[in-house]
């Protein structure tokens, strides 16, 4: 365990357990909001910022989580006043920026974006670390303290809004969260790649744990597994430490599928017991003798549509002809 | 302590420009067991969402134990029943799914106590889900969904509940137990039930009162079903029979296949 005696693998480290924490903390509630694709988004908005800095020579960190903060409140609100056309308005934000974030450290003369697009462990600051550390147990905190809250808003938000919560405020706050997160990343994982961070523990979580907050507590283990063993690993081979996070969080998502249909299995199979709704189909009733034939002229019973043909009704019962017999209904 | 649960004055709904509901007056006093009877698009879901503050009314008043909907904040007092359940929460247990239900009742930042528990408790035992309490709502079949969709908004302690087409997607068999259900909870919570239906079916006679909706419109507001049947075209033309009577509804349920 030398490596750890360097001091920028200890700060790379704590900055990658941190972010593998708290990444799957908010990505549960994008998951269960169908919206796995807005981290990616957040990611591009972010790299216009770290462009914006470059080019004013600010600190990255700090102005790539004041944009990616106002493009998800701009992208929530285009979500929820405008849905036709949201579409189309998030593909142009995302590609603006991307293109912007490019195109402004470019203009900068500064070649160092691609360690913000798959991330970097040398270059963080004992600045940086300090504001991942602190912005990272307030989005814990939070994300974990309403946990119950923002579970009921992103299962059923009809149903939220008629428990009188704030639906429309803590919408907002799941998008601003996982802006933090994300622009937070930038360093471990790199703006390109976090989305995976925050969407694949969480899908692997699922298909192993019992209900939410047992696979919000799997995905984070799983967060944080993958984000250490990523940095650990791309000190030895000097890979970028996002690609070898993302590689080991979808390994564990491969192996979560078989584990997953055994676990299921062996769930159904300890509930076997007799449902009270199952439903017996009534036997073959046959009536042994009938006076006249329904639908004569001399029928009087009253009758009622029944799937493919007609029931007779009388002596409180219906029944229909079946052949040269009659069945009861 | 007669006061209306449920107070509508001339309430219209219109969406997206086309008026739904038109001009609803009606008082819906405690105790009672309402239901909103109507053909499809008759504006009867439009009205229970209006109501529940999910569509804004248009014109006329609203109000809820007294307080108009806009400055209604005891949002414990309303048990709401959704028709659908959302997929969002299939991976959920049915403890977490009826958990929700006591929001109102917590602070943020708390942990739910003894009595937050003791409340999912006592609603999963009445629905008779006790032991199905951390089995994922994507393994239950079509009546429990509904039953565990009836024990989240039993969670809250409610007065008022609402429910949409209880009945809707799920079989014979399954309707006749919900109606059992709903016999027992209403005589032990003494619950104000307000509930859309497409046909009366095994609630005809737990039913206290019935509005029909026509376009809209309501051109029935009386006691029971029987009343209010000759308006036979809101009935389904398969249970319409050569009588005027209704025709009773039997437990063989393969003519109805159970949802999903």
């Amino acid at each position: 365990m030398e490596i750890l005696t360097y001091p920028f693998m200890q700060r790379a480290l704590v900055a990658a357990l941190l972010t593998g924490l708290i990444a799957p903390t908010i990505g549960i509630y994008i998951v269960q909001k169908r919206l796995s694709l807005l981290g990616d988004g957040l990611g591009h908005v972010a790299i216009a910022g770290v462009g914006l800095a470059l080019l004013t020579g600010t600190a990255p960190l700090p102005v790539a989580i004041v944009v990616a903060i106002g493009g998800a409140i701009l992208i929530e609100y285009l979500r929820q006043h405008q849905r036709a056309s949201g579409d189309v308005g998030l593909a142009i934000l995302f590609y603006g920026g991307l293109a912007g974030g490019v195109f402004m450290s470019g203009l900068a003369g500064a070649g160092g974006l691609n360690q913000y697009l798959f991330g970097s462990i040398t270059t963080i600051s004992n600045g940086d670390l300090v504001m991942i550390v602190v912005l990272s147990v307030v989005a814990l905190v939070v994300s974990l303290g309403l946990a119950d809250r923002l579970f009921a808003v992103s299962t059923d938000e009809e149903y939220a809004r008629t428990l009188g919560l704030p639906v429309g405020f803590y919408n907002y706050l799941i998008v601003v969260l996982a802006a933090v997160a994300i622009s937070l990343s930038m360093r471990t994982v790199g703006l390109l790649l976090v989305s995976a961070l925050m969407v694949v523990p969480v899908a692997a979580s699922r298909n192993l744990a019992n209900g939410f907050w047992h696979s919000l507590l799997l995905a984070m283990a799983i967060g944080i597994l993958a984000a250490g063993g990523g940095i650990v690993g791309s000190y030895y081979w000097n890979a970028p430490p996002g690609a070898l996070i993302v590689l080991l969080a979808i390994g564990v998502f491969v192996a979560s599928l078989p584990i997953g249909t055994v676990l299921t299995r062996r769930r159904r199979r300890s509930r076997l017991l007799p449902v009270a709704e199952e439903i017996v189909p009534p036997p073959h009733q046959q009536v042994e003798q009938h006076p006249h034939v329904h639908g004569g002229p001399d029928c009087h019973h009253p009758t009622a549509q029944h799937a493919d043909h007609v029931d007779y009704l009388h002596d409180g019962h219906r029944h229909a002809m079946h052949g040269d017999h009659y069945d009861e209904h | 302590m007669n006061a209306p649960v449920v107070s509508l004055r001339d309430v219209s709904v219109g969406l997206g420009g086309l008026p739904i509901v038109r001009g609803i007056t009606a008082d819906i006093r405690p105790g009672e067991f309402v239901a909103l009877l109507g053909a499809n698009g008759s504006g009867k879901t439009t009205l229970l969402r209006a109501v529940l503050g999910l569509v804004p009314h248009h014109r006329g008043s609203i109000e809820l134990f007294g307080e108009p909907l806009d400055s209604f904040r005891d949002w414990r007092r309303v048990g709401y029943v959704p028709q659908h359940i959302d997929p969002a929460m299939l991976n959920s247990t049915v403890r977490e799914v009826v958990g929700t239900g006591r929001l109102p009742l917590r602070r943020p930042f708390v942990p739910p106590g003894r009595r937050d528990r003791e409340a999912i408790a006592r609603a999963l035992a009445e629905v008779d889900l006790a032991d199905r309490a951390r089995t994922r709502i994507s393994h239950l079949s079509g009546g429990q969904r509904r039953r565990t969709m009836i024990a989240r908004a039993l969670a809250t302690d409610p007065e008022l509940l609402v429910m949409d087409e209880p009945l809707a997607g799920v079989d014979l068999a399954t309707q006749e137990t919900l109606a059992g259900l709903m016999r027992t909870l209403t005589q032990a919570r003494g619950l104000t039930v307000l509930v859309v239906l497409h046909e009366p079916g095994p609630f005809a006679d737990l039913v206290s009162r019935t509005l029909l909706l026509q376009d809209g419109r309501l051109v029935y507001d009386g006691a029971g079903f029987e009343l209010a049947l000759p308006h036979e075209h809101h009935l389904p033309p398969e249970h319409v029979s050569s009588q005027t009577d209704w025709v009773p509804s039997y437990p063989t349920s393969q003519d109805q296949p159970e949802e999903d």
